[in-house]
């Protein structure tokens, strides 16, 4: 094989000395040392100034309701499953109406969740969603299981504005064409 | 020393038994020490609380961040938080350790640097102990300062601290060499081992065959100018006795996780941590003492108080012209230090860590000789000038 | 008759004449997608799913119907085929709502598995879906849902069929269609509850189960049903340590397909608020919790002390490794007088057999029954009673017994509630478990020794009856206590030659017979 050597190159006596690149290093830091003042405004002054959130970005999962203001949440438990932490707990309950079932008790873990999103992405029904919410803090762990009216007020946080699609409505189309068929819901 | 009276004008005689009693506890001669030590003892603990708020806004600001602003005026009220913090969190003592060394470190970590202190002048009348063999005590008592990181390592019974501590223990021993010679060029030009002796030794114009020079020859009396490669060798084994950056090999995170205090917590890690930051401000100080002129400053270091002194008769409790002169003297002292401090701060954010072989032949194959070179050149300088 | 040798997918299979293709596919591990065809009632071929091609033949042929015959050669996974099905799939949802998330069904449903399988991801359909009645009352044990349903009339053919009640018909006409039950009326067949277990879809839920869960959550655990002596075999699902159904599981030469609806929701006992979680003894008139060890130490000295006076009742509900532990125990004490009580149930000819005790047989093989001079729990009430050992019972339901048992100077009790008998009598009493806690067997009434396996966990310290029983008789001295129900029935195997060689490894799925003419 043919190699080449490299050959290190011999050290003058004032590089060998280390001082003046020591010097020169100082003299460096200091600049930024003096100067700094300007450059560190890139620090954000977290509680004061915060980050402006970009749409895709994933907070606490959240609860929704529709234009009527019915929880959307049918308790499919689809994100129970899904949630790869097991964050979620779903026990559903028997409801009246065209809806036939809705969650008793809805809960999410925060100590558990890792915001993936997976539940938003599986909802069947689009009830739930990733909110802006990052400030989640408590002094127990009960305090950090959110329970379903905590996370229907986070959901409502979200309002029209943030997008939360809903075209679909399909349980109010069904009672709808159920009238419009005249056929009662059993 | 008896130096406390000299601070009070004699009104303290008038009056009572108080004053009476009173008198005798200030002219006894533990009074000035008691009152100096009451004052140094918090004084340095508390620029110790500074240094680490310097060291952090420094760092801060040198790589272009804010560093902790939240608590107090510019964050200067950070060390006292973290050391709320220290004093409330879990001491944990690993079940591993030996308990009464693994204890002990901690207090030997700030010990004797504070002990150290005691030694060193501050002003013409402002020291605890003025020692004849001062600079001797001092390294004396400075130098145990090892034995905390040592058996703070040892003690811990693990290897991270264990390896720390051998390290820090070859290390101390092999730069402390070095110190001690190049320090005794500067006592053979000052020709007392008084530290008192050497700052005046600064202050007062080259002599040349017993010949004082000119009033010029008093700016360049200062020992860096007469010792220059001594004070450098000085200054880089400082750094290394103190295990600062480059030399902070006991201590090297990326290797020993944190070294010889691995193990520590709460109060006890808070000490080391208390006893690193004062032993920098003992090596300052020297090093101030040593090769700045001390309390000296061209003479300027009288001039206030000689003005007090004549505009104002003594009059009154306290003796203002012998107020002043201290504090002006200890302020000249303390901001020498504190330059000399914020180059500590400085150089330990500029530089990296060295290796440890780079360490060991820096201490021994460069600084040594060449330490010992200049020694043999001022005992020649000496022979031929005096 | 003789055999018909045809090829399916390639592969060549020999069945019976008469055999339809959709059975011989299966023979050779290929499943033909079905909705309406089920192997327990007869063909009615209006699904229409099963669409195979069949070479020579014009169309596709639905496979459930069409005999096989010699030469035949069938495609089932052809792209003819494959294209029919697919077809078919899209009729069947032109109407079916989007009702997945709240559909109990989901998870199990076929109509969710052919869509995922080979269904298409939209529909063409551009008009409003036809609407049906939604969550209709059969009977308190069922609900219909008429949206979801796919007409295949497997409901109307198991109750005319197999359970003999001609109660459910398709109603109206076109896509009108739907099951019903006739105007003001309700099931009442007591097998009813199998129409939700053959409904392919989420037409038909259990009342019960309705919205308990999602299927996929719950851990399924195949055992028995400890109802009656039949021993129809179940799957348990359970969740959150809790019991929350019991479907049928397949068993040719024990319940076919089918459970009876008790059975199938005699469940609330595994879960009762009463059940015991500590040894108790009594100490001055009242109950109080203790330690295993002690309360066996005690429930020991107590038998001992009563010796051949004791009166023992052991219950026929207890595992056939636990009779023969118990057992072990009175024989040491050399008592006659032991019994098992009689538990009524309703009988039929499908599957009640008219006995309540899961393993009345293995008692009566066991010899669970008074020895002369003995008396039997008839007997009971005759004189004053000293000592007395219930085995896993209780006599809530004679009070006059109980009378008799507070005045006994010990009564030790095995059981998983707390009964009024607990309360009443009882001086010891040991925690057991309920058979869906423990591992085991039951040997039902046609001599069949079938395994239990547990399907959640028992409140609390209480232990298996094995285990109680075990070392209830180590510390009476009958040898060492068993330390699984395996080691149990090894030992039973090897005393006992109805049960011979037997072990619950060996007693697989589906259970084996007991060599019930050696033990005569």
């Amino acid at each position: 094989m043919a190699y080449v050597t490299v050959r290190r190159r011999e050290l003058t006596f004032a590089e060998r000395l280390y001082l003046p690149s020591i010097l020169k290093g100082m003299a460096h830091t200091l600049k930024h040392f003096v100067g700094a003042g300007g450059r560190a405004g890139v620090t954000m002054q977290y509680p004061e100034e915060k980050w402006q959130l970009p749409s895709f970005y994933r907070g606490v999962p959240s609860l929704v309701k529709d234009a009527d203001g019915r929880g959307k949440c049918v308790a499919c438990s689809l994100c129970e499953y899904v949630c790869p932490p097991r964050a979620i707990s779903i026990v559903p309950k028997s409801i009246e109406g065209v809806v036939e079932k809705a969650p008793e008790v809805f809960d999410i873990d925060m100590l558990r969740c890792i915001f993936c999103g997976y539940c938003e992405e599986v909802c069947p029904e689009e009830a739930i969603f990733m909110s802006k919410e990052y400030e989640i803090c408590g002094e127990t762990r009960e305090e950090l299981v959110f329970h379903k009216e905590r996370l229907y007020e986070i959901g409502a946080t979200l309002g029209a504005d943030a997008g939360v699609p809903d075209a679909e409505r399909k349980w109010a189309k069904l009672a709808r064409e159920q009238g419009e068929q005249g056929v009662t819901g059993g | 020393m008896n130096a406390l009276p000299v601070l009070l004008a004699e009104t303290v005689s008038d009056g009572g038994v108080w004053a009476s009693v009173n008198r005798t506890f200030v002219e006894s001669r533990w009074a000035y020490p008691l009152l100096l030590v009451l004052v140094v003892g918090n004084v340095v603990p508390l620029l110790v609380s500074f240094l680490v708020w310097a060291e952090r806004r420094g760092s801060a600001l040198i790589q272009d961040r804010l560093g902790p602003n939240r608590v107090g005026p510019f964050g200067l009220f950070q060390s006292f938080a973290d050391l709320g913090k220290f004093l409330f969190k879990e001491d944990v003592t690993p079940g591993h350790v030996n308990k009464v060394l693994y204890c002990l470190a901690p207090a030997i970590a700030v010990i004797p640097p504070l002990v150290a202190l005691a030694f060193v002048p501050y002003g013409r009348n402002v020291m605890m102990a003025d020692v004849d063999t001062g600079i001797l005590a001092c390294f004396a008592v400075s130098s145990l300062h090892v034995y905390s990181v040592t058996l703070g390592g040892w003690a811990s019974n693990s290897k991270f601290p264990l390896l720390g501590g051998v390290r820090a223990t070859a290390q101390m021993i092999s730069y402390e060499i070095a110190l001690g010679v190049s320090a005794l060029a500067v006592l053979m030009v000052a020709g007392s081992l008084r530290l008192q002796d050497v700052v005046l030794h600064q202050a007062d114009g080259w002599t040349v065959h017993g010949e004082t020079l000119g009033a010029w020859s008093r700016f360049l009396d200062w020992n860096v100018v007469k010792q220059p490669i001594g004070a450098i060798v000085f200054l880089i084994a400082g750094f290394a006795e103190t295990n600062r950056h480059p030399f902070d090999m006991p201590e090297a995170e990326s290797e020993l996780a944190a070294g010889y205090h691995t193990e520590y917590s709460s109060m006890k890690f808070a000490l080391f941590f208390l006893g690193e930051y004062a032993a920098m401000i003992v090596v300052s100080a020297l090093f101030t003492t040593l090769y700045l002129g001390g309390w000296t400053l061209f003479g300027l270091e009288d001039v206030l108080a000689d003005w007090v002194r004549s505009s104002a008769p003594e009059a009154g409790w306290i003796n203002w012209a012998q107020v002043v002169e201290g504090v002006l003297h200890s302020g000249i002292f303390f901001t020498k230090t504190l330059a000399l401090l914020f180059v500590f701060i400085w150089v330990r954010w500029t530089l990296p860590r060295f290796r440890y072989d780079q360490l060991m032949r820096l201490g021994w194959m460069r600084l040594l000789p060449l330490s010992l070179a200049w020694l043999a050149l001022t005992a020649v300088g000496v022979g031929i000038l005096r | 008759m003789a055999d018909v040798k045809l090829t399916i997918d390639g592969r060549e299979v020999e069945v019976p004449r008469g055999t339809t293709v959709i059975q011989a596919a299966r023979k050779l591990g290929t499943d033909v997608p079905h909705y309406c065809w089920h192997p327990g009632l007869k063909v009615a071929g209006n699904c229409r799913i099963c669409l195979v091609e069949v070479e020579g033949m014009p169309t596709v042929q639905i496979s459930c119907n069409l005999e096989v015959r010699e030469g035949m050669v069938v495609h089932t996974e052809s792209a003819k085929a494959k294209q029919a099905r697919r077809d078919v799939m899209e009729l069947l949802l032109i109407n079916h709502p989007l009702d997945c998330p709240i559909c109990d069904q989901a998870g199990e449903c076929k109509l969710q598995e052919y869509s995922f399988e080979f269904g298409s991801d939209g529909s063409r359909f551009q008009f409003p879906k036809v609407h049906k009645p939604k969550h209709v009352r059969f009977s308190e044990k069922v609900t219909f849902d008429a949206e979801r349903c796919i007409l295949c009339t497997r409901c109307v053919r198991f109750l005319d069929e197999v359970a003999g009640r001609d109660e459910l018909d398709i109603v109206n006409r076109g896509d009108r269609n739907e099951i019903a039950v006739a105007r003001g009326a309700e099931l009442t067949s007591p097998y009813q509850m199998n129409i939700v277990d053959i409904c392919p879809v989420g037409a038909l839920t259990s009342t019960d189960f309705r919205f308990k869960s999602r299927v996929w959550f719950l851990k399924q655990t195949r055992t028995v049903c400890p109802s009656c002596s039949r021993g129809c075999n179940v799957t348990a699902g359970a969740r959150w340590n809790r019991l929350l159904r019991l479907v049928p599981a397949e068993n040719q030469a024990v319940n076919r397909w089918w459970m009876c609806d008790d059975g199938r929701l005699a469940i609330g006992h595994v879960g009762a608020d009463d059940r015991l979680g500590a040894p108790l003894v009594r100490k001055d008139g009242a109950l109080v919790e203790t330690t295993w060890d002690e309360a066996l130490r005690a429930a020991a000295d107590g038998l001992r002390a009563a010796g051949a006076n004791l009166l023992a009742l052991v219950s026929a509900r207890l595992t056939n490794e636990e009779l023969f532990l118990a057992r072990r125990i009175l024989d040491a004490l050399g008592t006659p007088h032991r019994d098992v009580k009689p538990r009524a149930w309703e009988r039929d000819e499908l599957l009640r057999t008219g006995d309540g005790n899961p393993n009345a047989e293995g008692a009566r093989i066991l010899g669970i029954a008074p020895r002369a001079g003995g008396r039997g729990l008839a007997a009971w009430g005759g004189s004053a009673i000293g000592a007395a050992f219930l085995c896993g019972e209780d006599l809530d339901d004679r009070p006059e017994l109980l009378d008799a048992l507070a005045k006994a100077s010990f009564v030790l009790v095995l059981d998983s509630r707390e009964t009024a008998t607990v309360k009443r009598v009882a001086t010891v009493v040991l925690p057991g478990v309920t058979s869906f806690e423990k591992d085991g067997s039951f040997t039902n009434v046609d001599g069949r020794v079938q395994r239990l396996l547990p399907v959640v966990s028992a409140p609390g310290d209480a232990r298996p009856d094995w285990r109680v029983l075990g070392e209830l008789g180590a510390l009476l001295g009958c040898g060492a206590a068993p330390r699984s129900a395996d080691e149990a029935l090894r030992a039973l195997a090897a005393a006992e030659p109805a049960f011979a060689g037997l072990s619950l490894g060996r007693l697989g799925a589906l259970g084996r017979e007991a060599a019930r003419e050696a033990a005569r």
